[in-house]
């Protein structure tokens, strides 16, 4: 096991920081939707870097790396609060994708994808189904040429943007993704903006054509494919809150020894620094559960650890996030200062990959099988 | 970095279960489970089983009845050693004064203390604290006189773990009152049979007796039994392994632990069923398991600093801050899940089902094992004072 990034992986860290140094200002950008930003040149030049794809197959154009890779990726759009479509398109519908059966369809969709020519998102959440993705009760009717669907996907990410859908559905009883074009018959695709800048959807089929060669996979290819690219979206979210963390935190330390009031410095009380210090610690455990959450994945794709990181993400991130507003004082409130879009990102997140609970159950049922 | 390959290292496990399932009594085995006290014959008789099998102080060099191994190794054998439910001797003998004397200590003091401290033919307690050092231990006040070939020592030592059963105590005394508060400090080694001597209990309140205070009244020290030179003794007891900093986290422990809190759950009945069936419980179970999971990895980065750099740092606060935190969340919840059965603080409670005695499923003794856990976030450096050194190491506050 290896907490430590190797070099390579510590390569990749800094590159995709100057990137973003260079070419994001989440101050200047907070008005643009998360499914905008693979329309911008920095979008471009992650792909040209090999970034986006740095977790997709080699033979398809991709970096062939896993989990680790991805983690460090996400950790840094947490901190540097980059919103885009690369939780919804490489990392949910990526892994799905990765994980399908090998197929002309599936192969086409992931060059396309490493090469950032286009983008998909992955629609598994349903009506009643509270945060539980894996929940799949839509069926297709056989019809000619294939099947009709009906019902609704909702909180789908970046659909705005999306060049394509892969769908949780039952064809003949069993687990199948699908993969479906924006424009297809019977399909509505209803935008709204999310409070943390986020593009999300709801998805409606009414009596939507599905053709049979839509099809990814069906029962247990589909079902690792489905539990593989959620367990990686849990992985991810925690490692996105991480970052965002870590940003937060870094900012309200600076602010804490520049501030002075009372006469003194904030850092110097230690009703503060002993709220710092527990911070800290809690961000200590959360490293080491997703940094060992990572390792666990890459021998088994879809390991419980993934959603005990999330679990202990959802508290962690919340809890050090307010504080980062708390410790500000006023200035912290404000739009300008931007210390609380860190709050909006990880409450957002747990929202969209469930809550610390849903995450919790998850864990300790796989845990104990 | 990792000597031992996965093969090896299934098998050194499964030997490390295997010596524990078949050398430990029954009768300790449950104290165990139980987080109950092992006495001091029991501690005894099992460290010299540990001691023939040549695992008496792992840590220890090979000529002294240690072994050599890895620190990934010793690592497995501590954890293994948790898990399987072995009794955990005190760390005063070999894991504190062993290391000090192997480093410290001249050839004679090696060879007159290091085979009994491993056989534990002497118990060895620590007489660091005083009633007006605690967290500020350097205010020490016990003071040593050199009178010719001894000191005299007067003064008193408190919180003293397993006083009462000890034959020697190291301890920090005050042999310069004119230097500056760490500077004045040497270490002796005092024999508890000692004229002057006097051990008067500290009982826990919820009733337990490990603490003591020690009074000392005259007691003659002969120079031979100071460790390092005179008012060295700051550094000398500082020289605690870092790698007692990653036992600190009690990882290990936390995991056998979150394995009664599923068997009580699954055990305990109300009248929807089974309490594991319980929405708010399992998600407090979850909440749990997910905490108990961060320590372990936590733990095992701290093994991987220790490895590549030789020390952990100031990450062992934070070890020790939520180690502390983390298994109390463990026994806390283990308390609630056993809910009326959490009264029992006696074997005469026969409010279980035979079949769940024996099985992790009993309750008995959880309030005590709990409230002896509020212990660690107060000794050792309190938690009030990990955080002191995590704002100006790390946060540079």
């Amino acid at each position: 096991m290896e907490f430590m990034l190797t070099e390579e992986q510590q390569l990749i860290e800094d590159t995709v920081a100057r990137l973003l140094e260079k070419q994001w200002d989440p101050r200047r950008d907070q008005a643009l939707l998360s499914a905008d930003v693979a329309r911008l040149p920095l979008w471009h030049e992650l792909a040209e870097l090999g970034l986006l794809g740095i977790a997709l197959p080699e033979e398809h154009g991709g970096g062939g790396m896993g989990p680790v890779e991805l983690t460090v990726l996400c950790r840094r759009f947490g901190r540097d609060q980059l919103r885009s479509p690369f939780l919804s398109s490489l990392i949910l519908a990526g892994t799905a994708l990765t994980c399908s059966p090998r197929g002309a369809l599936r192969d086409q969709w992931l060059r396309r994808l490493a090469a950032g020519e286009a983008t998909l998102t992955l629609a598994t959440l349903e009506d009643g189904a509270g945060y539980d993705h894996h929940h799949t009760a839509i069926e297709g009717q056989r019809c000619q040429p294939g099947y009709m669907l009906n019902g609704r996907k909702r909180a789908v990410m970046d659909a705005a943007g999306a060049d394509a859908f892969i769908v949780s559905c039952r064809l003949d009883g069993e687990l199948a993704l699908v993969l479906l074009a924006p424009e297809t018959e019977g399909m509505a695709v209803a935008p709204y903006a999310a409070f943390d800048g986020s593009s999300l959807a709801t998805l409606t089929f009414n009596d939507a054509l599905l053709p049979e060669e839509a099809v990814l996979a069906r029962g247990a290819e589909a079902r690792a494919a489905l539990e593989a690219a959620l367990a990686q979206g849990a992985l991810a979210a925690a490692a996105e809150t991480l970052g965002a963390c870590e940003g937060a935190l870094e900012r309200t330390l600076d602010y804490l020894r520049l501030r002075e009031q009372f006469g003194t410095k904030l850092a110097r009380f230690q009703a503060l620094q002993h709220r710092a210090s527990d911070l800290h610690a809690d961000l200590e455990m959360l490293r080491s559960l997703v940094s060992g959450a990572a390792q666990s994945l890459i021998h088994e794709p879809s390991h419980a650890d993934a959603f005990a990181a999330m679990a202990l993400a959802v508290p962690v991130g919340d809890r050090v996030c307010r504080e980062a507003i708390q410790m500000h004082g006023g200035i912290g409130m404000t739009l300008e200062l931007g210390i609380g879009r860190y709050l909006l990102r990880v409450n957002a997140l747990s929202r969209l990959l469930g809550d610390a609970t849903y995450n919790g159950q998850l864990y300790l049922e796989r845990m104990e099988a | 970095m990792t000597d031992l390959s996965r093969s090896e290292e299934i098998r050194f496990r499964q030997e490390i279960r295997e010596f524990v399932a078949s050398e430990v009594p029954e009768s300790i085995r449950l104290k165990v489970a139980q987080g109950r006290d092992v006495s001091r014959d029991e501690t005894i008789a099992w460290q010299r089983k540990l001691v023939a099998r040549g695992w008496g102080a792992v840590h220890w060099p090979k000529r002294w009845g240690g072994t050599d191994w890895s620190l990934q190794k010793r690592f497995v054998f501590e954890e293994e050693m948790a898990l399987a439910g072995a009794p955990s001797i005190p760390p005063f003998n070999t894991r504190m004064l062993g290391p000090i004397l192997l480093e410290y200590g001249t050839e004679e003091q090696k060879a007159r203390f290091l085979p009994g401290a491993l056989n534990m033919d002497q118990w060895w307690c620590q007489g660091y604290s005083e009633p007006s050092a605690g967290s500020d231990l350097a205010a020490l006040r016990t003071r040593a006189v050199r009178e010719g070939d001894y000191y005299r020592v007067n003064g008193g030592k408190i919180w003293t773990s397993y006083a009462h059963y000890a034959d020697w105590m190291f301890c920090l005394v005050r042999t310069d009152p004119e230097a500056k508060k760490q500077k004045g400090i040497s270490f002796l080694l005092l024999d508890m049979r000692s004229e002057g001597v006097s051990v008067e209990p500290i009982h826990h309140f919820y009733g337990a007796h490990l603490l003591n205070q020690v009074l000392l009244e005259d007691v003659k020290v002969p120079v031979e039994q100071r460790i390092g030179e005179e008012n060295t003794g700051w550094t000398t007891a500082k020289a605690l392994l870092e790698h007692e900093r990653l036992a600190t986290s009690r990882h290990a422990e936390a995991r056998r632990k979150l394995g009664r809190l599923l068997a009580l759950a699954k055990a305990n009945q109300d009248e929807s069923g089974a309490l594991y069936q319980r929405a708010d419980l399992k998600a407090r179970i979850a909440e749990v398991a997910v905490q108990v999971k961060a320590l372990e990895f936590a733990t095992r980065r701290g093994l991987e600093m220790l490895i590549r750099d030789g020390r952990i740092g100031v990450f062992a606060s934070s070890l020790n801050l939520k180690g502390v935190a983390i298994n109390q969340a463990v026994d806390e919840a283990i308390m609630d899940i056993a809910g009326i059965d959490a009264l029992a603080a006696d074997a005469a409670y026969d409010g279980l089902p035979r079949d769940l005695l024996n099985d992790g499923g009993d309750a008995r003794y959880v309030a005590e094992s709990r409230y002896y856990l509020r212990g660690p976030a107060i000794a050792a450096g309190s938690n009030e004072v990990q955080r002191n050194i995590i704002a100006k190491h790390v946060l540079d506050l």
